[in-house]
């Protein structure tokens, strides 16, 4: 399926629309605070559908990544006392080293190999963390409790964070999109597809596998530094544990993995069914909360297999779509 | 690290027998549900995620039956049983409407079963810590092996898993049942053109895989705490094992179990901070000489 820029186009400007009027128009702190969240969720999720969705690889260690984006921040700040934010690009590159490393001996792996060997990398950092005490071993680090100046990027207004982060957010659509329709996108969606067609079509498997992971990893990378900006602490379970990876690839896949706002419908479905769950049913956990929200996300697999996205092809006329893709 | 402790174990014959014998339970249990894993995965070509969640409703249908019966025996065959039932339900009812497709929605079934298999266990029974306790025939004096310390439990868990396991081998090479089972993992399209009702015969696999999980719950009961969630980790452990041994072969599974089992058990000895790490570590090295794992067919 070809996607449709204009369709995209006009999806996009509207929620840019909506969202950068929202807080001025109702300044409820639990919508804010909703919006920061699936933003927060959305940049990993879609980092990772770039790989997952498009790429047909599923990694279910992109812990790693997040957690040395959210790690290295705070390591600067702890070490020389630098702001949180200049750990950024340094988060990068540790990322996509990583990837590059990693990247040579996963891809001759197939399948569920290939998302156990990711298991294993992120899970073997998160153990190492958690015993070395230069990064604060299992208590972890933390920022700096009260801003020295704006370069610190800690607020006490929840509204800096919303428009950095969507900013990020619409960012990484922008770069998702454009990968879509380029040959490369191509490229990856073929391998997904059957990576043997491709090779014999000469795609070049191997590099587009890596620089499909070292651009999700990049992504990634700014995701968990943007985080941990927003939290200002981080330990080893919160950077590589392993529910945060499975978690994202849930989200990316019960929105439509493999569509340019899937991932994004996806954590805007599971934040309210989290937090409601909790509300009306007596909260902590007990009671009916996951039985509902398990069932949701079954009902969702079974009737909808394309992910939530699917749905606007059932919903919205054929013709009107067509009228909207011309 | 702690080297030393480790040489001196390796000196000593007590702590050999102590260590050997608490790998093999570990690496027994983990047969179990790791075969189970893989058979369904070499017939259906699925990755069952909520084989953890059957492994812990086996151990809290033999709470629940111990506690009514008395009966050890009684818990362990019906804990097996009703959760070979609820295999065969989930794969018939969820599970089938989601072969062929894209593997992230069989995730997302199984995450869905996982979250609600979780919150009924903890409806029924309670959040909290359970412990069913050991069984009175089972309370004896320990043996001594060789100057180790072996409850007697433990050698009948490894009796027990045993004579499973190799009757697990029997039906698959020497029964027609078997047969059919690695014609199917073969190819499926031809046996049903032959004649085999192949949505019965996967819900009979998964409900294989039910009853073997529901066995590894049910021996673990007595000696491991119960609590909702409990089946996460030896759901991460048996993943490893599959990949260890190779997607698919039961011998795979066998031989993965055991080495796992006696990482651990060493592990904690030698390297008490990074006994996880071990597996990991051995999994990789594994991997890097054969990306399809021990006794793994080569996907062409």
């Amino acid at each position: 399926m070809r996607p449709s820029l204009r369709n995209d186009l006009v999806i996009g400007a509207i929620a840019i629309v909506v969202l950068v009027l929202l807080p001025l128009v109702s300044p409820s702190k639990a919508l804010i605070d909703f919006v920061i969240r699936a933003a927060s969720l959305g940049l990993f999720a879609t980092s990772l559908n770039l790989l997952i969705g498009y790429g047909g690889m599923v990694s279910f260690g992109h812990g790693s990544f997040f957690g040395l984006g959210a790690y290295t921040p705070l390591l600067f700040y702890t070490l020389w006392g630098w702001p949180p934010m200049a750990g950024i690009p340094a988060g990068i590159a540790l990322s996509i080293g990583l990837s590059l490393l990693i990247g040579m001996p996963t891809f001759r792996l197939t399948g569920h190999y290939f998302s156990m060997a990711t298991i294993a990398v992120a899970e073997l950092i998160r153990i190492f963390t958690g015993t070395w005490d230069f990064v604060g071993a299992a208590i972890g680090l933390q920022g700096p409790a009260i801003a020295r100046g704006w370069w610190d990027l800690t607020f006490r207004s929840e509204l800096p964070y919303y428009y950095l982060f969507l900013a990020v957010l619409a960012l990484l659509l922008a770069v998702t999109s454009f990968i879509e329709r380029r040959r490369f996108g191509f490229y990856l969606r073929a391998i997904k597809a059957s990576e043997r067609a491709a090779r014999s079509l000469g795609v070049p498997v191997r590099r587009t596998k890596m620089q499909a992971l070292a651009l999700s990893a990049a992504f990634t990378s700014v995701a968990g530094s943007l985080y941990v900006i927003k939290t200002g602490f981080i330990d080893p379970d919160s950077g590589f544990g392993i529910l945060i990876s499975v978690q994202m690839v849930i989200i990316a896949a019960l929105g439509g993995a493999g569509t340019l706002y899937g991932p994004l419908v996806g954590a805007a479905i599971l934040i309210p069914l989290q937090t409601a769950t909790n509300t009306w049913f007596g909260g902590g956990g007990s009671g009916l909360t996951y039985i509902l929200y398990g069932g949701i996300i079954v009902l969702i697999a079974r009737f909808e297999p394309g992910g939530v996205f699917e749905l606007w092809h059932h919903i919205i006329p054929q013709r009107w779509r067509s009228k909207l893709a011309a | 690290m702690d080297l030393a402790s480790l040489v001196s174990c390796f000196g000593s014959s007590a702590c050999l027998v102590t260590q050997v014998t608490s790998g093999l339970i570990i690496g027994m249990l983990l047969f179990l549900v790791a075969a189970g894993l893989t058979l369904i995965f070499g017939v259906l070509k699925v990755i069952n995620f909520t084989h953890g969640a059957f492994y812990m409703l086996g151990a809290y249908f033999a709470f629940s039956i111990f506690k009514a019966t008395d009966s050890y025996v009684i818990a362990m065959f019906g804990a097996a049983v009703a959760t070979a039932v609820v295999g065969l339900i989930f794969e018939r009812l969820f599970m089938s409407r989601v072969y062929g497709r894209n593997m992230l929605m069989q995730l997302l079934v199984c995450y869905g079963f996982i979250l609600i298999f979780d919150d009924v266990v903890k409806i029924i029974w309670g959040a909290e810590f359970r412990s069913m306790g050991m069984p009175a025939i089972f309370q004896v004096p320990p043996l001594f092996i060789a100057g180790g310390v072996v409850p007697p439990f433990y050698l009948f868990l490894v009796s027990m898993t045993t004579v499973i396991g190799v009757t697990l081998w029997l039906v698959i090479e020497r029964t027609r049942f078997g047969k059919i089972v690695r014609a199917a993992a073969h190819n499926p399209s031809m046996l049903s053109v032959l004649g085999i009702n192949t949505g019965v015969l996967y819900g009979l696999v998964f409900g294989l895989g039910g009853l073997l999980a529901g066995f590894a719950g049910a021996l673990a009961a007595p000696v491991r705490s119960l609590t909702p969630g409990m089946g996460f980790s030896i759901l991460i452990e048996s993943f490893i094992v599959t990949v260890i041994g190779g997607m698919g072969s039961i011998v795979g599974a066998f031989i993965g179990s055991l080495l796992i089992g006696l990482i651990r058990t060493f592990g904690t000895v030698g390297f008490p901070l990074f006994t996880d790490g071990l597996m990991y570590l051995f999994m990789v090295m594994v991997l890097i000489a054969r990306p399809t794992g021990l006794f793994g067919k080569e996907i062409a």
